[in-house]
């Protein structure tokens, strides 16, 4: 429940822009407002986006190239 | 088999903010495929492709990551197995006969190395495979860090390849590296820099870079509560600086261009003429 409220809370800012400032103007409001989890809370104030990947999904890599060199 | 049932396969990007950069087109793509297969970077970006179509199906697993517990993870097989086994999947299931989307992060043609040997390999046996541009970590980070590659050029290349090659910089251009986050690692089975890679990088960017010349360590926001690394540092202190593997480098340039008086003067013009005119059509006009 609380991963929904966190991945409803991010695809709201990605694609409401007004929201978006008003996140960035007072982040706890908004995302007390939203009902988003005090532990996801604290990720996005310290820019843990590593706890906050592993909350909304498996790890991913962002690798999907190799150079030239083994080519 | 006729056309009506033949399948077909389309390449897409989500850029690097899924759900800030997708195109009107690629949403549209998605939408109506009969199978969506996704390498993107975070469960965010793939809820919200289920949201656009149930029938996603995340391409991740072919990696078999598995965390090493020093800093990185490795791979349960190379890289260059995982990309085959990708490409397999998505020229099977348009084999089948399905409308297949591709979707992967960032531009689905810039540092992919699948998506462009499954359209190959679909268009050589008369099967419709395309691909649809997406935005990259290159254009985050023009954007990001304003800088303009038509001013005075950028060259760039993949960092391991970069070290691997003899490779002439013209040091009045830009240089973006990429994949700094598995630097020197020609196993292709970690995600990590080769240990010493790092000072081997920067020796070989002094060749040309003096110690002092700033570059600047940059990672695009990928989530949108996200923050965009802008790390610049002294070139000499380069080897000090935590990669990801989100991590690329660019080094401005290190001096003005010098004109070519024979080629301008074989144009009519003087070098004056020919450099202020440089100078106007790089600020009036847009692209």
């Amino acid at each position: 429940m609380t991963q929904k409220v966190l991945t409803d809370f991010l695809k709201t800012l990605a694609q409401d822009p007004a929201k978006k400032r008003e996140y960035l103007a007072d982040p706890k409001k908004v995302m007390d407002a939203h009902g988003v989890d005090p532990a996801h809370q604290k990720m996005i104030m310290d820019s843990d986006m590593d706890g906050l990947k592993k909350v909304l999904g498996p790890d991913a890599t962002l690798i999907m190239a190799v150079g030239a060199y083994k080519q | 088999m006729s056309s009506a049932q033949q399948g077909s396969l389309v390449v897409v990007g989500t850029g690097i903010n899924a759900l800030q950069h997708c195109s009107l087109e690629t949403i549209a793509h998605i939408r109506q495929a009969d199978q969506v297969f996704a390498l993107v970077t975070d469960g965010l970006c793939l809820s919200w492709l289920r949201e656009l179509n149930p029938r996603v199906t995340d391409l991740q697993p072919h990696y078999q990551l598995r965390n090493a517990g020093d800093g990185g993870d490795d791979l349960g097989r190379s890289r260059a197995e995982t990309y085959a086994a990708i490409v397999a999947t998505l020229v099977n299931a348009t084999l089948a006969g399905q409308h297949v989307v591709a979707v992967f992060y960032g531009h689905p043609g810039v540092f992919v190395n699948p998506s462009h040997e499954a359209i190959q390999q679909l268009r050589t046996r008369g099967y419709a495979a395309q691909m649809l541009p997406g935005i990259s970590a290159e254009d985050c980070l023009f954007a990001d860090l304003g800088v303009d590659p038509c001013q005075m050029g950028c060259a760039q290349y993949e960092a391991t390849a970069f070290l691997f090659y003899h490779t002439p910089l013209n040091t009045a251009a830009g240089l973006i590296l990429w994949q700094l986050g598995v630097l020197g690692d020609h196993t292709l089975r970690q995600l990590r820099p080769v240990s010493d890679a790092l000072p081997l990088l920067v020796e070989r960017l002094r060749r040309d870079y003096p110690a002092d010349h700033p570059v600047t360590v940059y990672e695009a926001a990928s989530l949108p509560v996200g923050h965009t690394r802008i790390e610049t540092v002294a070139l000499a202190d380069l080897a000090r600086v935590k990669m990801s593997l989100a991590s690329t480098l660019y080094v401005p340039p290190a001096r003005k261009a010098e004109p070519d008086p024979e080629f301008i003067h074989r144009l009519g013009l003087s070098v004056a003429q020919a450099t202020h005119a440089e100078r106007s059509v790089a600020t009036t006009e847009g692209s």
